[in-house]
């Protein structure tokens, strides 16, 4: 290949790595800030996603740890107010059973208590936390006793979480 | 033209030849002659000269005449340098006697003029003269890389060695061997160059009434050239810069100046070293850029070594201008793929966090925090009762309630505490005193009413009071 003929392919080599240096900076840098934002948009959306993610987290955390109990069902509660050391009038109906996760339910009683003196109710109400799984309480009513100073006249919604599993 | 350490200025005249050298010193140009005698004994010179040349070290500088070329200032009409640019051409090939493609011309120091005209100096020689040059310049071993003009290199130097005054119209005589030059000029504007056969050969020569009648015939055709200059200077008379061989010997420029008129020889001097004058013009404007600098030796005529240097710095700025073009290619190839596998990276930690959370084996990209949020929002209620198991008792709540009931000497008439709601109805000691089971629940994040009665017949103030999450 003669000098001439090298050197022209060298200036065209040229002039095309030039122009198309050229057109794709162009091209990247009205590209760019498009793509950017994509980026921006979707960091976003995984910021958002590892949020969800934490929460998921919490909750399976919490069904693992009832999942990890000895006990897949806690006592009656009739059985837990027969062990507290005073016995205590009360009347227990079932309210719901709501079907939950992996063969979890949760299962609600209504408990009336006459004359309860308000010592004994925390005492009752730890007991029952105390339990594994824990009865918990969700809602109260108390309205003093008219016959027994000290003491009230208790309704109680009770909740546990029952397992069908063995 | 690549820098280059030395130049070589060579002028040749008839039996006679001068080289100088010339070298930048610390900014300045330092002249040395290393050659003043007959052409024939230029041989071993020329050799080195042409070893240093193809070295890349030096160049070598000639000049054709002034009366084998032209040089005169020429005016386009319009104030654009690119048109006036355009027509400098055309303008020069009517003032010529021969067509303009016989020519190698060129267009010099081209400047906007006070009232709106372009003006340049035009140089042009005819290619046959030119190729004339280059044989007479070959037979004695020459092969100069610049052929530059005889008038305007006179003209250069003679303003840088002795500055022009502004308005002063100078005339450079240059009594060479077998002829005379005349350059002229006013300051910082060449008006044009003459020439003469008659040299110092003749106004020195033993026959007396012989050289007076040279001198006398020289300065009439000088005098006639001047005068045109002088008269479109306000008739001022002209300053007269003595150079060549001729201006070192005071018998000869005695009887040229004694033959000009005296109108005109008002002011004048010698140039220092007046011998190498020329040659040192050559080698100078060679050296350093300049405005008036010129090449005939172009196109077909171009040096071989120049012709080859130009060649090289071409492909070296194709070579860069390649190598740009694929570094930019690459950089920006670099960006998007890094971008691209940023992205990537994203939406691939994107989509096993969604499947994770929706437990489906493929979510539609650009939904997956939708679908995920909705996941969770389904099973919130089904998980819910586990994460309440966490959270703290409602019993701890009755508890603090009964407390500060025990402590403010409240009297709860009834209270009912639901997941969302406390309603409490009591009666207090005094007014104030319900307010700490206010700021109980206020504390725990609970928004708090309180109603308060006037004490009645049991002198207690009776209060309901209401919280809600």
């Amino acid at each position: 290949m003669n000098t001439p003929r090298l050197q022209i392919i060298l200036v065209a080599a040229a002039v095309v790595a030039a122009l198309a240096g050229i057109i794709l900076t162009a091209r990247t840098a009205t590209a760019t800030p498009a793509m950017l934002q994509q980026i921006k948009r979707k960091h976003a959306d995984l910021l958002q996603l590892r949020a969800l993610k934490e929460r998921h987290d919490t909750d399976r955390a919490a069904v693992q740890m009832h999942a990890s109990l000895k006990d897949s069902r806690a006592a009656t509660f009739a059985e837990l107010l027969r062990s507290q050391p005073v016995a205590h009038k009360a009347e227990v109906h079932p309210r719901d059973t709501r079907p939950l996760i992996e063969g979890w339910s949760l299962k609600r009683i209504d408990v009336m208590l006459d004359d309860m003196p308000l010592a004994d109710l925390g005492r009752l109400l730890n007991s029952g936390e105390n339990q594994r799984p824990p009865w918990r309480m969700s809602e109260c009513t108390i309205t003093p006793s008219d016959t027994m100073p000290g003491a009230a006249r208790v309704t109680l919604t009770m909740e546990t979480l029952e397992s069908s599993k063995p | 033209m690549a820098a280059v350490r030395y130049a070589y200025g060579v002028d040749v005249a008839g039996a006679h030849a001068t080289v100088v050298r010339a070298s930048r010193l610390r900014g300045a140009i330092r002249h040395e002659v290393v050659f003043d005698a007959a052409p024939h004994a230029l041989a071993g010179l020329a050799e080195r000269m042409a070893e240093e040349v193809h070295a890349g070290k030096a160049t070598l500088a000639a000049c054709v005449g002034v009366h084998e070329s032209f040089a005169r200032p020429i005016r386009a009409p319009f104030a654009s340098m690119a048109k006036a640019r355009k027509v400098f051409p055309s303008l020069l090939d009517i003032q010529l006697p021969f067509p303009i493609e016989k020519c190698i011309c060129q267009f010099l120091d081209s400047r906007l003029t006070s009232d709106r005209q372009v003006e340049a100096v035009a140089v042009a020689a005819l290619k046959d003269h030119i190729r004339a040059c280059l044989d007479r310049l070959a037979a004695i071993n020459l092969d100069p890389v610049i052929l530059d003009h005889e008038g305007l290199a006179l003209w250069t130097i003679s303003c840088d060695e002795m500055p022009l005054e502004k308005n002063v119209l100078r005339v450079v005589v240059y009594v060479g061997y077998d002829r005379t030059v005349i350059a002229i000029g006013r300051h910082g504007q060449f008006l044009g160059a003459h020439s003469a056969r008659t040299g110092m050969q003749s106004l020195a020569s033993d026959n007396r009434s012989a050289a007076r009648e040279a001198a006398r015939q020289l300065a009439s055709r000088i005098g006639q050239a001047v005068s045109a200059h002088v008269r479109g200077a306000d008739g001022a008379p002209p300053q007269w810069a003595w150079t060549g061989p001729g201006a070192a010997r005071p018998d000869v420029l005695d009887s040229f100046r004694a033959a000009l008129p005296a109108s005109l020889t008002v002011t004048s001097f010698t140039h220092d070293n007046p011998e190498s004058c020329l040659a040192r013009a050559l080698a100078a404007r060679a050296l350093q850029p300049d405005p008036l600098r010129c090449n005939f030796r172009e196109g077909a005529l171009e040096h071989t070594h120049a012709a080859r240097s130009r060649t090289q710095r071409q492909a070296y700025a194709a070579a860069g201008c390649l190598a740009a073009g694929l570094l930019l290619c690459a950089v920006n190839g670099a960006w998007r793929l890094a971008l691209d596998a940023r992205q990537e990276k994203i939406q691939s930690a994107i989509t096993q966090l969604a499947g994770e959370l929706t437990g489906a084996a493929r979510v539609p990209r650009g939904q997956e925090v939708m679908l995920a949020r909705r996941a969770l929002e389904e099973r919130a209620p089904l998980v819910a009762p586990f994460v309440d198991s966490f959270s703290p008792s409602p019993r701890d709540m009755l508890r603090r309630i009964l407390d500060v009931a025990a402590a403010r000497q409240l009297v709860i008439e009834s209270a009912s505490l639901r997941k969302e709601s406390i309603l409490i109805n009591g009666s207090a000691a005094d007014w104030n005193a319900c307010e700490a089971l206010a700021a109980l629940l206020a504390d725990r994040a609970w928004r708090v009413n309180v109603e308060r009665r006037d004490a009645g017949a049991d002198e207690r103030v009776h209060f309901t009071l209401k919280a809600l999450r």
